[in-house]
This record gives C-alpha cells, structure tokens and sequence, in this order.
C-alpha cells in the first residue's frame, strides 16, 4: 500500500502559525477586539508568505512569523501597549517555540519534496500539524475502546491511516458551518485486507478557532462512524455511490457527539468543551430538515438520529440500560456487512414499525433477544426481508 | 486500475447516468474515429458498459468539488483507462459544462 500523502509544506507552515495563534488566543475573552484584529491579521499576512519559495524550516519560519506579527502588533497598539495583548503576544512566543523539526522523525526535516509524506506520517513526526495528528490518535483510541466496550469483542482488524491535503477556500457544506477544514473516509480494501484511509482537507489560511476546536469531532465522525464502518464484510468493503447510510451517518454521528461530551463532563477542561459544543453544533446542523440550505445529507441523517431516540425509548420503556444497548447496538449495525441500500430500507422499516401505539411485536422480540445477549443478524435479517 | 474525477453541483445519479449513456456510446463504436486518431484501439468485444463504476468516500460534509473515483474492471484492461480519458471525460465536460467536471491530475 502506498504510504499517506500530506499537505505541502507552505500549507504546513501556515498552518502551523495559525494554530499557535489559535491556541494561544483562547483562552483570552477580555482582549479588545481591535487589537486582536491587527495581531491576527499580521499572522495571517505572516502565514501567507510560507508560499514564497524562499523561506526557512518549518520551525524557524513559526517562529519567525510570530515575533514578526507580533513586534507589529505590539507597536500599533500603544503606548504601552495593553497587558492582555502582552500576554497572548507571549504564549504566542511560546507556542511557536514549541515546534522543533529536528525532533521529527528521527531529525528527517522537511524539504518541501515528497519524501515529507513519511516524515509527516511518522509516529513522532508531523508537530506542524499537531492538532490534527492528536485528534486522529485520540479518535481512534476511543473508537477501539467503545467497540470492544459495548460489544465485548476487539475490533475487526482495519488499518486506518491519516492523509492531509491542502485547500485554498473553505469546503463543505454544513449550514451555519463554514469551517475550514473536511475530511472523508475512503476504503482500499483488497480482498480480506481492510484499510480505511482517512483524509483531511484544510484551508490552513482560513483556520480559525471553530475549526480547530473541531478537529476531535471531525477525526472521531470518520474513526467511530466510517473507518470500522461494515468491517465484517467479507472480502472488499462496497464502496459508497448514491445512498447515504443512516446508520454511520446518523446513529453513529449522534453517538460521536454524545461521546465528546461525557469525555468534557468528565474532564472538565476548555477545550473538551469546546470541542463537544462544536460536535453538537455540527451534528444538529448536519441532522437539521429545515435549514436552508439543507445539507445535502441530512434525510440519511435524521432518520439514524430518530432510530436512535426510538430505540433508546423502546429500551428505557422495559427498564433496561438505554444508553449503553443502544451504543452496542448501533455500533454492532454499523460493523455488520448490509449494504447501504438495506441499512437505509431497515431503519425505514424500524422506524415505520416502532412508531406509535402499535408497535410491531416480532421487532419487539427480536430487539429484547438483542438485548438479551442475542446476535444482530435476525435483526437485521427481519429489517430487509420482512 | 482506478482514477478519479471531481466534480462540482452534479448529483451521483446524473453523474452515473450520463457516463453509462457515453459508455453505450463507445460500445456502440461511435467515437472509434477519435480514439483511431488518438492511437487506441477498441476491442468491440469488451463492453464498457458497466465495466466502469463509480463511487465517492463518506466523511463530515460533501464538498462543492467532489472527488468521484473511477474504478475499471479488470476484463476491460489498460484501454478502458485511456478511453476514459480520451472520450469519457471532454464527453462529461461537453454534458455538464467544463467547469463542472475535471479529470484527473486537472487543476
């Protein structure tokens, strides 16, 4: 398999910049607005020049960029010039001094050619994008912990590995959203060897707070609801074409960003927070039928979110752990091997048949079997042929 | 073999639907005259259609620019690839407009 590709290496410096900008800002809610809008401005005309050929490491173009905008900054707001500027003008210092290249990967500093890739791709490589290389360990970890959790097996084995590229605008189309960064999962299966490689996509000249507090939900939606996503199919994963599945998309979406919340309740820090609001910002807007614009996806969407909540309801109805089966469960659909056409007909039918007064008694049965410790495959058997 | 092609504001079944009907086309030899002239030879036994499929990755948010990617049956060979790239895509640029479509390695 060939190894991950990366984004340029000006991208990476820009990159770079404006996350420890970024990082060193967020905490701070008292600045005034103007003289944060000239510190940030000069970072971003700083981040721009890593397109010019001619400019050093990686490391020393950081830092660099940060005394540069700042000195400017500093002089522009006074005399003397306010204490709270000073004080992110200094983590900002910090921030950038932060980055060494000599301690990636073995002291392979980048060149800008594309034996990068390996260096990026490296376990202790890639510090450039440090946010993104976190939030793709840390997603892949709770993946593996909340599969084999709830369902009390190891994860089917699927090799997952991380590509990066480049964007000059902001993609996506998540109303309300207008993040800077996108990712997808793509499976390069050949035959019973599994690999789902994930790429994301940043506009690092437009990286902003919003996206960067989203990196975790973005990596946990591709590692909890794609990367595992019909890992027990047998032999090469069919890959998607026009159907959109409402049990990655959906159920799982929902349960991502349920899962950054327990993990901000429990830790209590800014940016757990941070990043389970944004989850949820994200997901509701995703799952939303009526915001203009609709995103494209969110009929798929919101039919896994109202699958989930009947389920939890159905569950919780008998007295039994809501949460947790309907975790299991929707983790246990979401690995077996049905195609997108039967998972979209069988939430259909689910729904149909859990909806109101008259629920269907052998659908009862067959989710209180589950429930029971029982196999998935006649659930799934019953949805799509019954 | 496999390749991709992005494409911006074109749904996956118009998408599928005009590439089954350009496929039709070459199987029916109607553009042999402009891979002649481009050096390829068709063999009329191998039948495109349904040969090519496509599909696109899952993840957060379909972008305006989505990147399809093109996957040839293993019967149909290396001339599938450069018919693809000879009729297929400027037949998909003359359908949706060229810039709506761009094969691959296109800026």
């Amino acid at each position: 398999m060939p190894a991950p590709t990366h984004m340029n290496l000006s991208d990476r410096k820009a990159f770079a910049v404006l996350s420890a900008y970024i990082r060193s800002v967020e905490r701070e809610h008292q600045v005034s607005e103007g003289d944060l809008k000239r510190l940030y401005g000069n970072v971003v005309s700083a981040a721009e020049e890593a397109q010019d050929s001619e400019t050093p490491e990686l490391d020393r173009f950081v830092r660099d960029a940060a005394e540069r905008s700042s000195q400017a900054a500093l002089t522009m707001a006074g005399d003397p010039p306010p204490e709270l500027l000073v004080a992110i003008v200094a983590r900002f210092r910090e921030e950038a001094a932060g980055i060494h290249c000599a301690g990636c990967a073995a002291g392979n500093v980048c060149s800008g050619g594309r034996t990068d890739d390996a260096v990026v791709s490296a376990p202790d490589g890639g510090q450039c994008l440090r946010e993104i290389k976190d939030a793709f360990e840390t997603a892949l970890a709770l993946t593996g912990k909340v599969y084999s959790q709830t369902l009390g097996l190891p994860l089917p084995p699927v090799d997952v590995a991380l590509s990066t590229v480049g964007l000059t605008d902001r993609p996506g189309m998540v109303p309300g959203n207008p993040l800077a960064a996108n990712a997808e999962t793509r499976y390069e299966d050949m035959g019973r060897d599994k690999r789902s490689l994930v790429r994301v996509a940043v506009a690092s000249l437009h990286l902003d707070r919003r996206t960067l507090a989203a990196f975790p939900y973005i990596l946990l939606h591709e590692a909890f609801c794609h990367a595992f996503q019909m890992a027990r199919h047998d032999g090469s994963r069919p890959r998607k074409g026009e159907i959109d599945d409402p049990v990655s998309e959906g159920m799982m979406d929902a349960l991502a960003a349920g899962m950054l919340q327990a993990v901000a309740d429990e830790s209590g820090a800014a940016p757990a927070h941070a990043a389970a609001d944004e989850a949820r910002e994200i997901h509701l807007a995703r799952a939303s039928l009526t915001r203009h614009p609709r995103f494209p996806e969110a009929p798929a969407v919101a039919r896994g979110v109202e699958v989930l909540r009947m389920l939890r309801a159905c569950f919780a109805g008998e007295g039994l752990d809501a949460d947790t089966l309907v975790l299991r469960l929707a983790c246990d659909l979401n690995l077996q091997s049905w195609s997108f056409a039967e998972r979209r007909q069988g939430l259909s039918r689910l729904a149909s048949r859990l909806n109101g007064p008259h629920r269907d008694p052998s659908l009862l049965d067959l989710l209180f079997s589950y429930a029971s410790g029982g196999d998935v495959g006649p659930l799934i058997d019953y949805l799509t042929t019954s | 073999m496999e390749t991709t092609l992005r494409v911006r504001n074109i749904s996956f079944a118009e998408l599928e639907a005009r590439m089954g009907e350009v496929l039709a086309e070459v199987d029916r030899g109607e553009y042999d005259a402009d891979l002649q002239r481009a050096g390829v030879r068709r063999d009329p036994s191998v039948r495109l259609e349904g040969a090519v499929t496509i599909s696109t990755g899952q993840g957060l948010s379909p972008d305006q620019w989505a990147e399809v990617l093109v996957a040839f049956a293993p019967f149909a060979g290396e001339v599938a690839k450069s018919i693809w790239e000879i009729v297929v895509v400027p037949a998909l640029k003359r359908v949706f407009r060229e810039d709506r479509v761009k094969g691959d390695g296109e800026a």
